[in-house]
């Protein structure tokens, strides 16, 4: 695979577009499910691995091959999906289709007193125990912890995507998993 | 062991994607200092961790990302594969000069149609060596032009070597393989450009 996509990233720095959709088609599950973890959103996510692939393509000129393909794109896509994690933060209109559900606003949710509208956007990530808890954690812990679980990426990946020592990736992923065990021992 | 120690055992196990070679050991290490149940209660937590939802992209990504690409990459340290014709981009770079060419041309087309006319014929540098047949001007095998050579109103075929631009009005130029020309190789087949490419040498 390495082989094959260093072939298609030639091919795109000399502007073939055909080449560019063949690595988009490579990589996009991945990289969707990478900024997926990070936003919890499916179409936020969705828009995020957009705007990633463009600017893969904008800047494959200063592709390294000493980087991992993957690593590049995936430091990409969370830088992006970090910054829009940031950006985003409430601005709900109740007349706003809610993303992952289709003709669904927000006040087909008002009549029902057990789930608030802040949960329900929280919910488009299927609502599970562990999505839960993993949602509570805090940013610096939850975003190493989740990345560790996607497609095995190694700590060293992961330290080179979010731009910090491997070590600290690991402290942070520890106390993350030790946090959500925490929080499931007390039941 | 230390509870904090038991805790990293375990951790560091977990996040190694393999298990690892003493795998027993660990075991029985956990089980001496009686960590048994944290080690099962991480090894839910990790498999729940890994089954969380993957959801799917929809089936248009990948053509919704191409239509959105922009449309000039910036390829400014790539070799192009051709050359670009210089005129579109110019027209852009220069709209005032693009505005004095099209006055230009309605003048020139005013002044008749002297031009189309001469575009029929055959004209070309004219350098020893160099042989015109059927239309077509030949630079032939072994020959070598140490000038710009310029050819208009047929095709220029290149065997032998070009030391300058080569320069074709309503023809192709055809070089039998890369190298042979030292310069540009410049086609202009509109009567439009080649208004444009007069005005250039002026400013030029």
């Amino acid at each position: 695979m390495e082989e094959t996509t260093l072939r298609l990233i030639e091919r795109v720095k000399q502007g073939d577009r055909d080449a560019f959709a063949a690595l988009v088609d490579l990589y996009k599950e991945g990289a969707f499910l990478v900024a997926f973890r990070v936003l919890r959103d499916r179409m936020e996510a969705e828009d995020a691995t957009q705007e990633a692939f463009i600017r893969v393509f904008t800047k494959i000129e200063s592709y390294n091959a000493q980087w991992k393909f993957r690593t590049w794109l995936y430091r990409i896509v969370t830088n992006v999906s970090i910054d829009r994690l940031r950006k985003k933060r409430p601005d709900y209109s109740l007349d706003a289709e809610m993303s992952g559900t289709e003709g669904l606003t927000l006040y087909s949710q008002l009549e029902s007193k057990e789930q608030l509208p802040e949960d329900q956007v929280v919910d488009s990530e299927q609502r599970s125990a562990v999505g839960d808890a993993i949602a509570a954690l805090p940013e610096k812990y939850r975003i190493p912890l989740v990345l560790k679980y996607i497609e095995d990426l190694s700590l060293k990946e992961i330290s080179e995507m979010i731009d910090l020592p491997v070590a600290t990736v690991k402290t942070r992923i520890h106390r993350g998993r030790e946090a959500l065990k925490k929080h499931f021992g007390t039941r | 062991m230390t509870r904090e120690h038991v805790n990293e055992r375990i951790q560091d196990y977990l996040d190694h994607n393999q298990p690892p070679e003493d795998f027993k050991q660990l075991e029985a290490e956990l089980r001496e200092a009686n960590a048994m149940d944290d080690f099962e209660e991480y090894r839910l937590l990790d498999a729940q961790l890994r089954t969380l939802p993957k959801p799917k992209l929809s089936a248009d990504f990948t053509s919704r990302v191409l239509a959105q690409l922009p449309e000039q990459v910036d390829t400014s340290n790539v070799t192009p594969l051709r050359k670009p014709s210089r005129f579109g981009g110019k027209m852009k770079q220069y709209p005032l000069l693009a505005a004095a060419s099209i006055f230009m041309l309605l003048s020139v087309g005013s002044l008749g149609g002297y031009m189309t006319q001469e575009d029929k014929d055959l004209s070309y540098t004219n350098i020893p060596g160099i042989v015109a047949e059927n239309g077509e001007v030949v630079v032939p095998k072994g020959v070598t032009v140490n000038q710009d050579l310029y050819v208009e109103g047929g095709n220029v075929r290149i065997e032998g070597k070009v030391n300058g631009d080569v320069m074709t009005v309503d023809g192709t130029a055809y070089t039998a393989s890369a190298g042979n020309v030292t310069g540009e190789i410049k086609e202009i087949d509109q009567l439009f450009e080649r208004v444009w490419y007069g005005i250039k040498r002026i400013f030029d």
